[in-house]
């Protein structure tokens, strides 16, 4: 080390009055990016409105699972907003309502999207929401996602007649380190 | 503190850009015989001033200067590097080269023969710059729908290295001078990457909107002495600096050269520098990364008998189809080769001057040639031909002058200064004259000494 910092006494001295235009504070990379991924979809058919088992119509359906994506460091530390693109078709007679809820490992509700009625036979639904981490801090905790659709007319579902609802989401996320 | 020299290294490391090159063949002094073992010599022994018999720095960019990244200006660094990154392709690169002779001697063995031996430490650093990567870093993939972010930008080798070594230059004939040396590495730290392929594109998808794939990744970086026995990120310099010699991980090489004498008037030297190879096998960490990956999201099924963890699936999928590893491996790594060839064509007044054997003989006041030095590098070799005009005012003081185009620039003016007092032999370098002034503009800005005592 001591040979080192000789070398860099010679040089330096040697230097030193070639550098006055520079600085080498503040040498910190602080990128602002927005980085986006595929975030859920499905496409649900006729059959999965309908109970056969016990005959029984079915106007509620939701699925979850774990999503630790915004807990990993990275994001946790520097995301500062989220927007949440959602497209989708609805083939079926009926209005539907989705929402996307986030929860955390103690299945505390962190954020929730939800549309507005998809009206029947709509095929080109769209909805975008934002969400500021300064105005949601506990959006960072979101350890599950759930998916709900609901049919918000209480008329049962042909089972045998062949219909779908799709959605697709994409997620951007707006980050500053 | 460490942070403050760590800076102050990379700045030095930077921007003094020594043409070892320069050196070769000039003045008969001890250094050349580390450039070229088969240079004549003209003296019975020699030792160096210890820590400054040879002192070589050597750094240069071919996209960017110092201004460029740290000029003080009030931009921020960020919005700097985002420049230089716009300015860069992934064929560009800075290189560090830094070299201090610790030990250096030798001894006339016979009339035909001298020897000569020591231990220098190197640090040499190549990167090339990722444009991708760092483009996906800095701006994210949010705007470079079907952009195909390539990792094979990811290019770079940093070793830092002990030399043991000892040479012979032996006189065949009056115009043949031949000669080689052996070399013993000793590295006490190395890191690289090449030959890396795969690419992550985000595109539109019917499937979800967008899909997101990882194509033929493969990604191999190999490093030792980076992390102790015990896992720990060694981050100061002084434990990478200290075990350079006889650290742990060997490696054997040599260098072969020549002089061979047309006619007295015309010269052609030509040297291999660093055929060589080092093996690492103490205090290894790799890591590696292969394989295809399609993300389209989170697909929910909505099947109450059957629930999922989609997540859980998701990564499991992921780390089957692009498995990572981190192992200890052994790896060898093959030296930086460095070849110079010259030719010397003498003019002028023909003076005498005297030899080691208390002869005489005749030297040119004047000479002009060219030189060609490569070096081997992860991408490809650097090249820097460099044209040159030697003045002798004395038989103890020499000037020489040189143009040199080479990766970096196609006018760089350098100048060398050699002169013997008494025993005392100097040899100084300045290239790239014409910035020196204003080095945060230059590309590259060379700099070397070496202060020997040579006995006749």
């Amino acid at each position: 080390m001591k040979r080192i910092l000789l070398l860099t006494t010679i040089v330096a001295l040697f230097l030193n009055s070639c550098q006055n235009n520079l600085t080498f504070d503040n040498i910190e990379i602080k990128p602002q990016f927005r980085s986006i991924i595929p975030l859920v979809s499905f496409k649900i058919e006729q059959d999965k409105f309908y109970d056969s088992l016990n005959n029984l119509p079915i106007f509620f359906v939701t699925d979850t699972t774990r999503f630790s994506l915004i807990s990993e460091p990275i994001i946790r530390d520097n995301l500062d907003r989220i927007r949440i693109f959602s497209e989708v078709n609805n083939q079926f007679d009926r209005q539907f309502i989705y929402e996307l809820v986030c929860l955390d490992e103690n299945n505390i509700e962190t954020a929730k999207f939800q549309s507005f009625p998809v009206q029947p036979n709509q095929s080109d639904y769209k909805r975008t929401w934002d969400l500021f981490i300064t105005d949601n801090p506990n959006f960072l905790n979101t350890e599950k996602l759930v998916l709900n659709l609901t049919i918000m007319q209480p008329t049962p579902i042909n089972p045998n007649e062949e219909q779908f609802f799709e959605l697709k989401s994409y997620a951007e996320a707006y980050l500053s380190f | 503190m460490k942070k403050t020299i760590f800076y102050l290294l990379f700045f030095i490391n930077y921007f003094v850009f020594s043409q070892q090159q320069l050196n070769f063949g000039f003045a008969e002094s001890p250094q050349t015989l580390l450039l070229n073992p088969g240079a004549e010599t003209n003296f019975n022994y020699h030792y160096g001033l210890p820590f400054l018999s040879n002192l070589n720095f050597d750094a240069g960019s071919t996209s960017f200067n110092l201004g460029d990244l740290f000029l003080d200006d009030g931009i921020s660094f960020t919005d700097k590097l985002k420049s230089v990154v716009e300015l860069s392709d992934e064929n560009d690169f800075f290189n560090i080269n830094v070299r201090n002779d610790i030990l250096f001697g030798g001894f006339r063995l016979d009339e035909k023969s001298y020897v000569s031996f020591g231990f220098y430490q190197e640090l040499d650093f190549i990167f090339y710059m990722p444009n991708d990567i760092l483009e996906l870093g800095l701006y994210g993939n949010a705007t470079s729908f079907n952009r195909n972010f390539s990792f094979s930008h990811l290019r770079f080798k940093a070793t830092t290295t002990g030399v043991l070594h000892a040479g012979v230059s032996k006189k065949i004939n009056k115009r043949l001078n031949i000669g080689a040396r052996a070399k013993i590495y000793s590295s006490s730290a190395n890191v690289e990457t090449n030959n890396n392929s795969g690419t992550l594109t985000t595109f539109n998808n019917p499937q979800n909107i967008i899909r997101q794939t990882i194509n033929n990744l493969d990604v191999d970086v190999k490093s030792a002495g980076l992390f102790n026995s015990r896992g720990v990120f060694l981050d100061n310099p002084r434990d990478i600096y200290s075990n350079t010699f006889l650290g742990g991980n060997f490696g054997l090489g040599f260098d072969v050269g020549f002089t061979y004498h047309f006619t007295p008037d015309l010269e052609l030297t030509a040297s291999a520098i660093d055929i060589g190879f080092i093996r690492y096998k103490k205090d290894t960490r790799n890591f590696k990364a292969k394989g295809n990956f399609v993300f389209d999201g989170i697909n929910f099924e909505f099947d109450p008998n059957n629930p999922r963890d989609y997540w859980d699936e998701l990564e499991d999928e992921f780390d089957e189809k692009v498995p990572t590893e981190e192992n200890q491996n052994a790896y060898t790594s093959l030296r930086p080769l460095r070849l110079n060839v010259a030719l010397k064509y003498g003019f002028g007044e023909i003076r005498p001057k005297s030899c080691y054997t208390g002869t005489r003989k005749v030297y040119h006041s004047n000479s002009i040639g060219f030189q060609l030095h490569s070096v081997s590098r992860p991408g490809d070799s650097q090249y820097a031909l460099t044209s040159f005009f030697e003045n002798s005012f004395s038989e103890n003081f020499h000037l020489k002058f040189t143009h040199t185009f080479n990766n970096y620039s196609d006018a760089i003016f350098g100048a060398a200064l050699a002169f013997q007092w008494r025993t005392l032999n100097f040899v100084g370098v300045v290239d790239n004259i014409s910035q020196a002034a204003n080095l945060e503009t230059a590309d590259t800005f060379a700099f070397s000494l070496g202060i020997n005592f040579v006995i006749k």
